[in-house]
């Protein structure tokens, strides 16, 4: 039960990332690569929060969720927006590939090379849970974790702006017709996504430590779990960062330290070849 | 109503548009024929602040300009438009697809206030509709869509009804039911109507102004009596060009 609580806790962070990625391709219709990377910088600022100015938790965390939101804002701003309006929407993978790049090297050159050490905002010692034992910070993580994905879906599904986010994905000029101001709700969707990357900043950096790459991995394996999940699902995205990471804990555990990133990846093949929109996917299709 | 005087457009650089006049009166409808690609199309999105450029012109709803105002601001200044190809969002469900409708009403909630009105009232307009409140949009038949995508459109409660060809696509008996719906649009609720339509015969026969497009402009318009002969419709889907139109006696001035 250990690995399982182990595969839930890392499995946890990638389902953040693959809910910010949701978050914003549902509301704008673009999928933002640097989206890992906000999380990265959200472990920066919450160090920054806890040791640099020796601030309090809940400080800390509106000071990284405020700041994460806030650079999620400027990257919307410069490498979004000018690209709205073009026939060829494309554009943007390559821009926010464009970004992610910037915050990696942005991190590097302010906090170092070396990881940081983001202190536990709850106590160190050990809890033992159905069998297995685990950190409470862990714990933490994996419920706030699934609170906000669940939160996420049921907001998409039940309110007025949810739903506009839905049928904004789906066909953005039919959206317009109907009053929604599709500009706006992708404008709010970086910001909401940066504001949840910055808030999680203690519980990620407290299980990974701040560094600098860190965005390249979690990027990677949030691809999988929308891919497992399928993108435009925030329940999808949810359970396919919890699966992914139960996959890559099982693997280290019963074959080998040095295969659950192939194992991962297998899964992932898998899961294009048969089912290439994840398993609570829906197709965003798009009239031109 | 609705005055376009003037209107050059496009997408990008290709020009659609070229110095477009229409107008629709208070509580009357008003058809726009022409053959495919006439720019019938491009004239309604341009109206509704879709098309990606408006060089120049002016557009005005009820005597205010909506010109310049992008296409949310002008459903709430009480524009509505249904789409070509019954654009309506096929994940969502049918009655998810109403509400989105209403998405510019006051009322708090989802289902709250002046949405919940309109929902009702969307659902004695179309029965059917009520019957499938659940099913996703995509499921629906051809002809339910249309209703559904009408439907949607009428929840805000607009002054002026834009309709994108609402009978492409649908068997006979549905065009007729589709179209005598429009009109009683018109005849029941005073609602004034933008009608684009292929089906010509059917399209005169609920229109109160025609006007007639090729290349981009209106080669000839005027009140649906000056059509009645039909030989100015024949001529421009058989073949004849605009530009000798335009020197006839339905030119346009």
């Amino acid at each position: 039960m250990t690995t399982v609580w182990a595969g839930l806790a890392t499995g946890a962070i990638y389902s953040l990332v693959a809910i910010g990625y949701n978050v914003v391709l549902l509301a704008s219709g673009t999928f933002n690569f640097a989206h890992a990377q906000l999380l990265m910088v959200g472990t920066f600022l919450a160090y920054a929060g806890a040791v640099t100015f020796g601030l309090p938790v809940v400080p800390t965390v509106l000071l990284a969720a405020v700041g994460v939101a806030v650079i999620a804002l400027v990257e919307e701003r410069v490498a979004i927006r000018p690209l709205l309006g073009r026939a060829d929407r494309h554009g943007t993978l390559i821009t926010t590939v464009g970004a992610a790049t910037i915050l990696d090297g942005l991190a590097a050159a302010i906090w170092g090379r070396q990881p940081l050490t983001v202190p536990s905002v709850l106590p160190d010692e050990p809890l033992t849970l159905l069998g297995g034992t685990l950190r409470p910070v862990d714990l933490a993580l994996i419920g706030l974790t699934l609170v906000v994905g669940v939160g996420l879906h049921l907001w998409s599904r039940h309110t007025l702006t949810g739903l506009a986010s839905l049928a904004s994905a789906e066909d953005r000029d039919a959206a317009s017709a109907r009053g929604i101001n599709v500009r706006l709700l992708g404008v709010g969707a970086f910001a909401v996504a940066g504001a949840i990357a910055g808030a999680f900043g203690l519980l990620v950096g407290a299980r990974t430590y701040a560094v600098f790459d860190l965005g390249h991995s979690l990027a990677l394996f949030g691809f999988v779990a929308i891919a497992i999940g399928g993108s435009g699902s925030q329940l999808g995205g949810l359970i396919g960062g919890f699966a992914t990471g139960l996959v890559y804990a099982f693997a280290a555990r019963y074959i080998g330290a040095a295969y659950p990133q192939l194992v991962v990846f297998g899964v992932f093949l898998l899961i294009l070849f048969l089912r290439p929109r994840g398993l609570f996917g829906t197709a965003l299709e798009r009239r031109v | 109503m609705l005055t376009v005087a003037g209107v050059t457009g496009g997408y990008g650089d290709l020009r659609v548009l070229r110095d477009v006049d229409v107008t629709v009166r208070p509580g009357r409808i008003t058809v726009v024929l022409g053959r495919n690609g006439a720019g019938k199309t491009s004239l309604l999105s341009a109206v509704a602040g879709l098309l990606p450029t408006v060089s120049q012109g002016r557009i005005e709803l009820d005597g205010q300009d909506i010109g310049g105002a992008p296409a949310h601001r002008r459903v709430r200044a009480g524009l509505g438009l249904v789409q070509e190809n019954k654009r309506v969002f096929h994940a969502r469900t049918v009655e998810e697809n109403l509400l989105l409708g209403g998405y510019t009403l006051g009322g708090l909630g989802l289902r709250g206030g002046a949405r919940r009105e309109a929902l009702e009232k969307a659902y004695e307009r179309f029965p059917i509709l009520l019957q499938r409140r659940r099913m996703p949009a995509g499921s629906l038949s051809g002809g339910q869509q249309q209703m559904l995508a009408i439907g949607q459109a009428l929840m805000a409660g607009p002054k002026l009804l834009m309709l994108d060809e609402p009978s492409a696509g649908l068997a006979p008996a549905i065009v007729n039911e589709v179209l005598s719906m429009v009109a009683a649009l018109r005849d029941q609720e005073g609602l004034s109507i933008l009608l684009v339509e292929q089906r010509i015969e059917h399209a005169l026969e609920i229109a109160d102004d025609v006007a007639v497009m090729e290349n981009g402009r209106i080669i000839t318009a005027g009140p649906k009596s000056a059509f009645d002969d039909g030989a100015v419709i024949r001529e421009v889907y058989l073949g004849r060009s605009g530009e000798e139109l335009t020197t006839g006696n339905h030119g346009k001035e």
